[in-house]
């Protein structure tokens, strides 16, 4: 009951927040035609850790962001996941299609087992925040483990896992937000 | 042209269904109370365990096992029944007493002691904590907790032999050195003892005390001393464990607290070859709908 409550609390504080500083215009970074972000991710599925920290630039309607794991970094023996990642604009300030590459990094058996994952996905903008300084976007995307490999372990390429079964351990499909305070430049 | 339509609507149906196959992993009743809700007062206690054991589905018993949680005490030296040192009841019950309750259950007149029929399994978790404190063993109750493990093991291999009943008995901790002593400790009889019963020991996917020689006993059933499953829960961590165990074609054991979605997801998933849950009779009726 009391995380219940709690999560009530969150949810009404984000209205409030989006109510009281949102606004249905493009962020103020939007206006520059180059800008530098830094901010968080969430998730909803438990392909990576559900909240990671973010940065990029923007030229014009390209973008290249970095996403890190600051928890994982922090506990020696958690899982890691690293993106990096391009967001191409189909007009300024509208949706956009990505393309980039994760590598996760797994504690298994006292050794790091690496997945490459390249992903796809679209993302679009919503209302900015605080006056226009806090920029969100929104989006899904579609993993693929490529490979699996680590020292010591054996290396698992994607053709070896019947990744296009009916029910696959190779594929992640996950929705993101992401939170960043932009400026322009 | 109308003759065509439930012909596709036919085939699509047909194609669906296909795709529709329920894994079929062996469900274990987690904390002995697979009949009540899960609550840890109810939990890990002998009328929980009993109230569990007669869960029926379509005239045979829903479960294939079930999960007995043992504390050692160290007040009162001794082996109990429970999950934890704030759920004890007064007078506490013992590992022993369970252990006879599963004897009794083998020993019943029946062709169905399990949903597969004849053969049973017994997860046997050894807590790590031995006061409200959470403080762990010092050597003398290390082997004292595992005498008492060896002496369940006996209560139940006498019940299945006087049975004819296949047993395999699990073993698991949160301190794999606790698992990792069973086979250390005289009174190992192997992990094939006889022709109908079978020992196997568990750890948790994200223990940090596992090393890459584990992957041998993980992976094939010719390490006598090794571990041999590893037991992960859905939705705590990251997925990358459990993608990389099941790539690496590890045994799996997959538990929770509560049914949900991601649960079945990681059944479809990962195929684990246990399933431990409070909600036995839920995942009898999903894996055989």
């Amino acid at each position: 009951m009391r995380v219940a409550w709690r999560g009530a609390w969150i949810v009404a504080a984000v209205i409030t927040v989006t109510a009281a500083t949102g606004r249905a215009e493009p962020a103020r970074a939007e206006a520059s035609d180059r800008a530098v972000s830094v901010g968080g991710v969430l998730r909803t599925d438990l392909g990576t850790e559900l909240y990671r920290i973010s940065g990029g630039m923007r030229f014009g309607r390209l973008a290249v962001n970095v996403v890190v794991d600051p928890s994982g970094m922090h506990a020696r023996k958690k899982q890691i996941d690293t993106d990096v990642f391009v967001e191409w604009e189909r007009c300024r300030g509208g949706w956009a299609a990505m393309f980039g590459w994760r590598i996760g990094s797994v504690p298994v058996l006292g050794e790091r087992y690496y997945h490459q994952k390249p992903f796809i996905g679209v993302s679009a903008p919503l209302p900015a925040l605080f006056w226009g300084h806090v920029r969100t976007r929104f989006g899904g995307e579609l993993a693929l483990t490529v490979v699996k490999h680590g020292h010591g372990l054996p290396t698992i390429p994607f053709w070896d896992e019947h990744v296009f079964g009916a029910q696959s351990n190779g594929f992640n499909f996950g929705l993101f937000l992401r939170v960043e305070l932009a400026k322009g430049f | 042209m109308q003759r065509t339509k439930p012909i596709l609507v036919l085939a699509v149906c047909a194609t669906v269904s296909a795709c529709d196959e329920r894994p079929q992993s062996l469900i274990i009743c987690h904390n002995a109370n697979c009949a009540h809700e899960t609550n840890p007062f109810a939990d890990d206690t002998l009328a929980s365990l009993t109230d569990s054991l007669e869960l029926t589905y379509l005239g045979r018993t829903t479960m294939d096992g079930v999960e007995l949680d043992t504390i050692w005490d160290r007040q009162g030296a001794r082996c109990l029944f429970g999950h934890d040192f704030a759920h004890i009841f007064d007078p506490a019950e013992t590992g022993m007493q369970a252990a006879e309750l599963v004897a009794a259950h083998l020993r019943k007149p029946t062709d169905f002691v399990s949903w597969g029929g004849n053969r049973f399994f017994v997860k046997i978790e050894l807590k790590r904590e031995v006061t409200a404190l959470n403080d762990p063993h010092t050597e003398e109750e290390r082997l004292a907790h595992l005498a008492c493990a060896y002496d369940m093991v006996d209560v139940l291999r006498a019940a299945a032999a006087d049975a004819s009943r296949e047993l395999e008995i699990m073993f698991e901790s949160e301190d794999v050195e606790l698992v990792r002593g069973l086979p250390r400790h005289p009174r190992w009889p192997g992990k094939d003892p006889d022709d109908r019963t079978r020992l196997r020991l568990i750890a948790q996917v994200q223990s940090t005390e596992l090393v890459l020689t584990d992957l041998t006993s993980l992976t094939t059933n010719d390490d006598d001393d090794g571990i041999d499953i590893l037991s992960f829960h859905t939705s705590r961590l990251p997925d990358g464990l459990q993608q990389s165990f099941y790539a690496l074609d590890a045994s799996l054991m997959l538990w929770m607290l509560d049914a949900s979605l991601e649960s079945l997801y990681a059944m479809g998933t990962y195929h684990p070859e246990y399933v431990i849950t409070g909600e036995a009779q839920l995942f009898r009726r999903w894996e055989e709908f």
